[in-house]
């Protein structure tokens, strides 16, 4: 039973940081459209607003992955020099905040979406998208963070090292520091 | 004096909350929270506003494209062929090939971006190559750490994209402000060099054959598509002829090519790039959120005019704010990566800085180099951590073979402070057009 639900939490995370990757594809793909459709005089209408869309999906959508993969930064100045006793109840602390925050999030940034839907509010550009449909990103992606930060919790509990720490530390290994700016 | 116990407590809160561990991103989104629950009784509403416009931006969407086009070229030969291809043009020089490093470090760092990724890749080169050919391991070393830095300097600079938008100035403008400091720094590396080589002929190698012109030629070719292919994607930027956000995705585009025609595009690179660039994108552009949030709810508490105002009244002058700001930067530095000390500041010390009469671009020049400073002191720095895993020397070691490099950065920081046309005179030259 715990497999199948690993399976499928990994399997969600994995098929929304695709969605995320494609988003990221799309505004490549959008600005090549605009660029080569004006050189033959035709705008591309809405291309700009579509754009920035696409850049609000790669960031929610991408986040639970990022989290999972130790790729989301944070100070591991103290939590790193911590004792394994004493770390494991920091990670726990820190990750029950965190999915406080992200709930809150996830919260407020759903109404707003529900809100843009109840009063339509739709694009001050030239092709009137409905702007729910973007903003719903935000919640969805934050939610499926939420999911990931629970989900650490749960492999905390059961007294193992979360998968974001032994991700950072394989990488760290490898001497791999293409995540780090 | 309210205000004060208030802006106290809201720093409080900032260590104590990035000091735990919590992701940054949640950190700063939680120390806006209590700053905006504070004055305002629905602080969601504003965060919901916060997220989507500062991720929704199509000016940001130069961001992801940068990183993309440095996932792609970071996956294909030219790491290696930036030694080879560069060092038969160093080799009259005292020092040779150690130019090298600052050379290759300048060049791949303008397509990754990133300094670390940078320090890493040059040196797993360019250290082994240097040590057969019997170089001094203490300048290679100190010069690759301090040299790797510079790929946040010189455009296009994915730390500079996250500073236009937090601070809200163009992103061109500071690409180009970027160049002449960066060909300074570099400039200045090479200069140690030279003076070391001379000082020091004993620890010289010996010297390497003579090479024809052609033969040089030959040996760097293969470098040629990819500085053609960087000269243009910042060019027609500079020129104007596109936007940065269109010259980005061009960026993408040449990388694809290049690598599909030096065969080092697969399937595999193709989604890989993909895949670390939608890593790394979502990574900072979160934190772009939690910051923009932030940053709304600081200046409803009012907390930035009030320092503004009383930092102008206390009429400090302009060389002593940059010294407290330096210290204050340094101290970030010790705990923080670059862009969460740039987005967190944006939120308190740009009111200031414009208050107190500073080009904010070139502000953004100053802290660039500052978070290179950063990158290299010792205890945390960043790139000496990197190469003490490259090396697997001790890290009191790598921070004093860097500390001449490190001299240098902050000789250019006085020389920018004295003399700020070093920054503005390009791109308002560039610009005015």
């Amino acid at each position: 039973m715990r497999g199948v639900v690993r399976r499928a939490l990994d399997g969600l995370y994995l098929v929304s940081a695709g969605l995320a990757a494609l988003s990221l594809f799309g505004i490549f793909a959008v600005m090549m459209a605009q660029v080569f459709l004006r050189q033959a005089n035709i705008q591309l209408p809405g291309a700009d607003d579509f754009t920035a869309y696409l850049c609000v999906a790669t960031t929610f959508f991408a986040l639970a992955y990022t989290f999972k993969r130790g790729e989301l930064i944070r100070v591991g100045l103290f939590i790193d020099k911590a004792g394994p006793g004493s770390r494991r109840w920091i990670e726990m602390a820190v990750l029950s905040l965190a999915a406080l925050l992200v709930g809150y999030i996830v919260y407020w940034t759903f109404l707003d979406t529900l809100f843009s839907l109840e009063i339509e509010e739709v694009a001050q550009g030239s092709v009137p998208f409905p702007l729910w449909i973007p903003k719903l990103a935000i919640p969805a992606g934050s939610g499926i963070l939420l999911i990931a930060i629970l989900d650490e919790f749960m492999i905390v509990l059961r007294g193992q090292k979360p998968s974001y720490v032994r991700a950072a530390e394989d990488r760290a290994a490898r001497g791999d520091f293409s995540a780090e700016v | 004096m309210e205000l004060l116990h208030i802006a106290l407590l809201l720093l409080v809160l900032l260590c104590l909350l990035l000091g735990s561990g919590i992701w940054i991103a949640l950190a700063l989104a939680g120390t806006g929270y209590v700053a905006m629950s504070l004055v305002n009784p629905t602080p969601g509403l504003f965060l919901a506003s916060a997220y989507w416009e500062s991720t929704g931006s199509w000016t940001l969407a130069a961001l992801p494209m940068f990183i993309w086009m440095g996932e792609i070229l970071f996956r294909t030969r030219l790491s290696e062929e930036l030694f080879n291809g560069l060092a038969p043009w160093v080799r009259r020089l005292p020092g040779r090939l150690l130019h090298v490093n600052i050379l290759a470090c300048g060049i791949f760092g303008s397509v990754s971006g990133s300094s670390a990724a940078t320090c890493a890749t040059v040196s797993k080169i360019a250290l082994p190559e240097l040590k057969r050919r019997g170089y001094d391991e203490g300048v290679a070393i100190g010069s690759l750490a301090t040299a790797g830095t510079l790929g946040i300097l010189i455009p296009p600079s994915i730390i500079m994209v996250v500073y236009a938008v937090a601070a809200e100035v163009s992103i061109v403008r500071i690409f180009i402000a970027g160049v002449i400091p960066g060909a300074m720094v570099m400039g200045l590396f090479s200069l140690y060099i030279v003076g070391w080589a001379i000082l020091n002929p004993s620890k010289q190698p010996p010297a390497e054959p003579r090479m024809s012109f052609v033969a040089k030629l030959r040996q760097s070719a293969q470098l040629i598509p990819c500085a053609l292919l960087i000269i243009s994607v910042m060019g027609s930027m500079f020129l104007g002829w596109a936007t940065a956000t269109e010259a980005a995705a061009f960026g993408v585009l040449g990388s694809l090519f290049l690598a599909a025609v030096t065969r080092c595009l697969t399937w595999r690179s193709f989604v890989d790039s993909l895949a670390g660039a939608t890593r790394l994108s979502c990574m900072i552009l979160f934190i772009l959120a939690g910051a923009a949030f932030l940053t709304k709810a600081m200046a409803l508490t009012g907390i930035p005019a009030a320092l503004a105002a009383a930092v102008a009244a206390a009429e400090l002058g302009p060389y002593v704010i940059i010294a407290i700001l330096t210290v204050v930067y340094l101290i970030l530095g010790t705990a923080l990566d670059g862009i969460s000390m740039i987005v967190l500041t944006t939120s308190v010390v740009v009111p200031m800085v414009q208050h107190a009469g500073f080009d904010l671009v070139w502000f953004g020049i100053f802290i660039i180099l500052l978070v290179e400073i950063a990158e290299i002191s010792p205890p945390l720095g960043f790139n000496l951590f990197v190469m003490q895993t490259m090396t697997g020397k001790e890290q009191t070691e790598i921070a004093w073979a860097a500390l001449p490099f490190f001299a240098m950065l902050v000789v250019t920081v006085v020389l920018i402070t004295v003399f700020p046309a070093i920054v503005t005179w390009l791109p308002d030259y560039m610009l005015s057009r």
